[in-house]
């Protein structure tokens, strides 16, 4: 989004001071931060005495789709590697942000320039690292151990994502992230399998992403919660998470699809969740159904706001889970309803009521509203049964006329509602695909990718 | 929306122009700066903001006003104040809107968000010039910025030699 120019203004942004420019550059992918450097005079130190975002996708071409050769593996990674510690060698600021994807950790003579990286005295106020250790050429061995001497740099992390790593033998004793909130960990390995180990040296953590695979870690099957301080976990649904005190825990995230067997295998599920508030399901859960809908029973009744992902839900699944959740008083589904079929609650017994329909639930929010029979029949079934339902919203497609709402809501029997005081909106800026622009969490997006979409740019 | 409930504190900020703003304290918590100055006990009377005219902090204080109640309670209560939906996107539409100044004023609002360290504000002055240094050449980028090249021809590439990677 480039503004305008407006040739006739003075040149403002040189006044600002060096740190306030030093900022933005600190914002900015590492090539186009180098690049400042040639601006003028005013420009000219300030990208290397600036906090540093050193990211090697920028320099090697990758973010901005040149050719990925461009700068990066093959013939051409020693001068990405010289390109790297020149630059870490020659700062005279801090180092903001790491992050490191190309495939250092399967040769050894490489690994040792890794070393030399990661002792860098400019490391001394890392908030942010990022290393992936994927690589296709390498695919099915196992990487070299990351360095121990990340452990100089540990304390001031904030942020930290690790892909295909191998954690150094002494982990568990010595690298200790005081500091840090947000950890995702995919596919990790870890000496002993002490993943806890690693966890508890996380005392302030706020966020945690795991995804681990079973098949090449087979003794990390479950993972013992224990944190004063979590507030979201995102379980990739191949371990067992098990949260056995986590007094600030307010959103689980569970995500995969757990239809397909081969995570059926495992009972992918949380236990003993007593202060979770907040629940998003990404995924359709019929496979497990019967697994998962009783341990969320027996583990998950203080919910009071549901996400629910699922592709295209049908309504009996969501009877089933509503009876999971007494105290809800928020549902939100996010996918489109399920087609050509009867989702005519027939399944539900008014005689055996569900508690929060009758006591709790004040908000509905479909997002993706079509208006066919068997979206109508989703619908109404919230309307009819509802007792204390406030508002009820459908995100539809802008091109609605006023004569297809009128027709609609005449469809959902809205003079039967159980409710009547509910409010009933139509809505053309809820259908937005991206979850993460529809936010209902009072929480960031976990994970802090901000994709962004059609409706936030218009916007 | 902003039901001023009796019983909440207010504080006294004033801008070196002479102009005083009577703001709730959870709004002038937003920043950072203030934060700190009242939890110090820095803060009894009056707050003088220097350097940020009435223009600008009136501004400020728009931007902390509309921003204080979903971005205030972080803490483990905030389970029950969820935001409602509409409120973040309606936010993102106003953030939109309330940037929509010259540049003159948004540089203004930089340093401002800057020296009062309200994050929220800093981001989102500075994404403007964020995303015109992003991916553009660098004729382009001073022609946005009214910045004058006052290097030397032959300083100029020295310059580019030394990150040649980036210039590619």
């Amino acid at each position: 989004m480039a503004m305008a120019a407006e040739p006739d203004e003075k040149d403002f942004i040189s006044l600002l001071p060096d740190e306030i420019l030093g900022t933005i550059i600190s914002l900015l992918p590492t090539d186009d931060g180098a690049r400042t450097t040639a601006l003028s005079r005013r420009w000219r130190h300030l990208w290397r005495s600036s906090p540093l975002n050193l990211d090697d996708y920028d320099i090697s071409g990758n973010r901005r789709g040149l050719n990925v050769n461009r700068l990066g593996l093959g013939k051409n990674r020693p001068q990405l590697i010289s390109v790297i510690s020149k630059i870490l060698s020659r700062h005279q600021g801090s180092v903001r942000r790491l992050s490191l994807r190309h495939d250092y950790y399967y040769i050894s003579d490489i690994h040792d320039t890794l070393r030399g990286w990661l002792t860098s005295p400019a490391l001394s106020n890392l908030e942010e690292i990022q290393i992936i250790s994927y690589s296709y050429s390498y695919r099915g061995q196992d990487p070299l151990p990351l360095p121990l001497t990340m452990s100089s740099f540990a304390p001031t992390v904030r942020a930290a994502t690790f892909v295909l790593c191998r954690f150094p033998e002494q982990a568990p004793h010595a690298l200790i992230f005081r500091q840090l909130k947000r950890l995702a960990l995919h596919d990790v390995t870890v000496p002993d399998d002490d993943l806890q180990g690693v966890l508890s040296n996380c005392p302030v953590l706020e966020s945690l992403l795991i995804d681990i695979d079973v098949r090449r870690t087979p003794d990390i099957v479950r993972v013992l919660i224990n944190s004063p301080s979590l507030r979201i976990i995102e379980n990739g649904y191949r371990v067992q998470v098990v949260i056995e005190n986590a007094p600030r825990l307010e959103r689980i995230v569970t995500s995969r699809d757990f239809r397909s067997s081969y995570y059926t295998y495992y009972t992918p599920m949380f236990f003993w969740v007593p202060h979770a508030r907040k629940l998003e399901i990404l995924d359709s859960f019929r496979k497990s159904r019967k697994v998962v809908l009783e341990s969320f029973r027996t583990t998950m009744r203080d919910v009071r706001v549901l996400i629910l992902k699922a592709c295209e839900p049908d309504l009996d699944d969501v009877i089933d889970l509503l009876r999971c959740f007494p105290y809800l008083t928020k549902l939100y589904i996010t996918t489109s309803l399920r087609k050509c079929e009867k989702n005519d609650g027939h399944g539900y017994n008014p005689q055996d009521p569900i508690t929060c329909l009758e006591l709790h639930l004040t908000e509905v929010v479909l997002k993706r509203y079509q208006g066919k029979q068997s979206d109508v029949d989703f619908a109404k079934f919230f309307v009819v049964n509802a007792k204390v339902l406030e508002s009820m919203k459908f995100g539809v497609h802008d091109s609605c006329t006023d004569k297809w709402i009128a027709n609609q809501r005449r469809r959902l029997h809205l003079d039967r509602r159980a409710s009547r005081d509910a409010q009933i909106d139509f809505r053309s800026d809820l259908t937005c695909d991206d979850f993460a622009c529809y936010d209902v969490l009072s929480v960031p997006d976990p994970f802090g990718i901000r994709r962004s979409c059609a409706y936030c740019s218009q916007g | 929306m902003a039901t001023r409930e009796a019983g909440k504190k207010m504080i006294m900020l004033k801008s070196p122009d002479g102009m005083e703003f009577e703001v709730e304290e959870a709004v002038a918590m937003e920043s950072q700066t203030i934060r700190k100055m009242i939890e110090d006990d820095c803060a009894d009377t009056a707050i003088l903001i220097p350097n940020i005219n009435s223009k600008i902090l009136s501004r400020v204080i728009e931007y902390c006003n509309k921003h204080v109640p979903t971005t205030g309670a972080t803490g483990a209560a905030a389970s029950d104040t969820v935001a409602p939906a509409a409120l973040a996107e309606d936010l993102k539409i106003w953030d939109a809107e309330f940037i929509k100044v010259n540049r003159a004023t948004r540089f203004d609002l930089i340093q401002a968000a800057s020296y009062l360290n309200i994050k929220g504000l800093l981001d989102l002055t500075s994404q403007t010039t964020i995303d015109t240094i992003s991916d553009n050449s660098l004729e382009e980028i001073r022609s946005f910025l009214s910045t004058k090249n006052d290097y030397l021809p032959e300083e100029e590439q020295t310059i580019r030699r030394e990150n040649q990677w980036a210039f590619q």
